[in-house]
Order: C-alpha cells, then sequence, then structure tokens
C-alpha cells in the first residue's frame, strides 16, 4: 500500500487516490494505514456501505476509474511499476 | 458615190468621235459602276455566307456546347477531389478530436455517490474530472 502512496503523491493533481476502509474498525486499519500513507496525496473515507455500493468483498482491493467508468479492478498488491503505468496510461 | 462616200465616212467619224469622247465612255463609266455595285454585292453575299456561318454559328453553338460541358465536366471533377480532400482533411482532426474524449473506456459505472471525505471535502464519484483510484483498505 505505501507504493500507491508513492505514485499517487507522484501525480498529485492529475489523479484523485481515496482510501476507503471501515469505519466500525478505524482503529484497526485506518489508524494502521495512516502510518503508511504519508505523502497527504491520498484521501480517506471511512465509510463501511461503500464497500458494498462498488461490490468489493474482499481487502485489500483497488478500483480504477476513468470518466466514472470502472476500467480496472484487482485484488491485493500490484507492482509499483505497473501501478506508476497505469496511472500515466490515464493521463497521458 | 462619192456623196455617198462622203456620208460614210462623215458617219464613221462622228461614230468614232462620239466613241471616243461621250458616248463609248459614259457607256464604260456606267457599266464600271456596275460591275463595282456587283463586286460590292458578291462581296456583300459573301459577306453575308460568313454572316450565315456566324449565323450557323448556333450549329457552331453545338460546338460551344459541346465545349460547354466539357468545361462543366472539367470543373466538376475539380472541385470535387477538392471537396472531397476539404472533407476528408476536415473530417480526419474533428473525428479524431471527438474520437479521443469519446474514447471513454467500457466498463461498468461507478455507483452514483457522494462521499464525505475524511478531510471534510465532497466527492462526488459521477462527477469526477480525474482519473480516480478507489483503495478499499484491509482491515489488518
Amino acid at each position: 500500500m505505501p507504493v500507491v502512496d508513492y505514485v499517487a503523491a507522484e501525480f498529485a493533481g492529475q489523479v484523485d487516490v481515496i482510501a476507503v476502509a471501515w469505519a466500525s474498525s478505524y482503529e484497526k486499519t485506518a489508524s494502521a494505514a495512516r502510518g503508511f500513507l504519508t505523502s497527504g496525496a491520498t484521501r480517506w473515507l471511512l465509510d463501511d456501505s461503500v464497500f458494498a455500493d462498488f461490490e468489493v468483498t474482499s481487502q485489500p482491493v483497488g478500483v480504477f476509474t476513468i470518466g466514472g467508468v470502472e476500467v480496472r479492478r484487482w485484488f491485493g498488491a500490484l507492482p509499483e511499476q505497473e501501478i506508476r503505468q497505469l496511472f500515466a496510461d490515464a493521463v497521458a | 458615190m462619192r456623196n455617198r462616200s462622203r456620208v460614210g465616212v462623215a458617219v464613221l467619224a462622228a461614230v468614232v468621235a462620239l466613241a471616243a469622247c461621250g458616248g463609248g465612255s459614259d457607256e464604260q463609266v456606267s457599266s464600271e459602276p456596275a460591275a463595282p455595285d456587283t463586286t460590292a454585292a458578291v462581296t456583300r453575299s459573301t459577306a453575308e455566307a460568313p454572316g450565315t456561318t456566324v449565323s450557323e454559328d448556333p450549329a457552331a453553338d453545338p460546338t460551344t456546347t459541346a465545349a460547354a460541358p466539357e468545361t462543366t465536366v472539367a470543373t466538376e471533377p475539380a472541385a470535387a477531389p477538392e471537396t472531397t480532400a476539404v472533407t476528408e482533411a476536415a473530417a480526419a482532426p474533428e473525428t479524431t478530436a471527438v474520437t479521443e474524449p469519446a474514447a471513454v473506456p467500457e466498463g461498468p459505472l461507478v455507483p452514483a455517490l457522494t462521499l464525505e471525505l475524511d478531510d471534510g471535502t465532497t466527492f462526488v464519484t459521477t462527477e469526477a474530472t480525474k482519473p480516480v483510484l478507489y483503495l478499499f483498505w484491509a482491515e489488518w
């Protein structure tokens, strides 16, 4: 996850990165995650219902959207180079 | 006999004199103008003949008309490629320009949500102007 934060900082202002966490388990997840996401480029959303809205049943999951359309979804970790390429292609 | 011959000579001399003076020349003058008149008439008729030829120009008009279509035909093809070239040139960039923004990737639409972010800002999923990565954090 810190890798995402690195890339988010590189593309700050070009790509919005929103980290979604369970509000009900903030102490277990988000508070700990804040220690990894320190660039300030990633914004946080604490809302349990959003998981269901995006049909996310397991974590961690990344959902990348362009123009309100989901273009890629992945589960688990993604190599830094692949994330950077995904961002670069989206803003090109 | 001498009288007759004198009279004959006198008549002959008179005829010769008349022929040498006015009588013959009058005839010549009258005949000369007549000749030019005739020539003029012929010339006129000849001129009218070309005139007729000119009036046959209507007959030549077909030729001109035939040339006109040729010019028209030459103009139409000349205009056609230009129009085609302009249309293609204009269509290519427009289509490209329109296609690129319209080339929104295919996929499921994000749910229409108004998210209250932790920093106090509001984010509407359907109004995002930039690419967005939603990172669903694990519990552990």
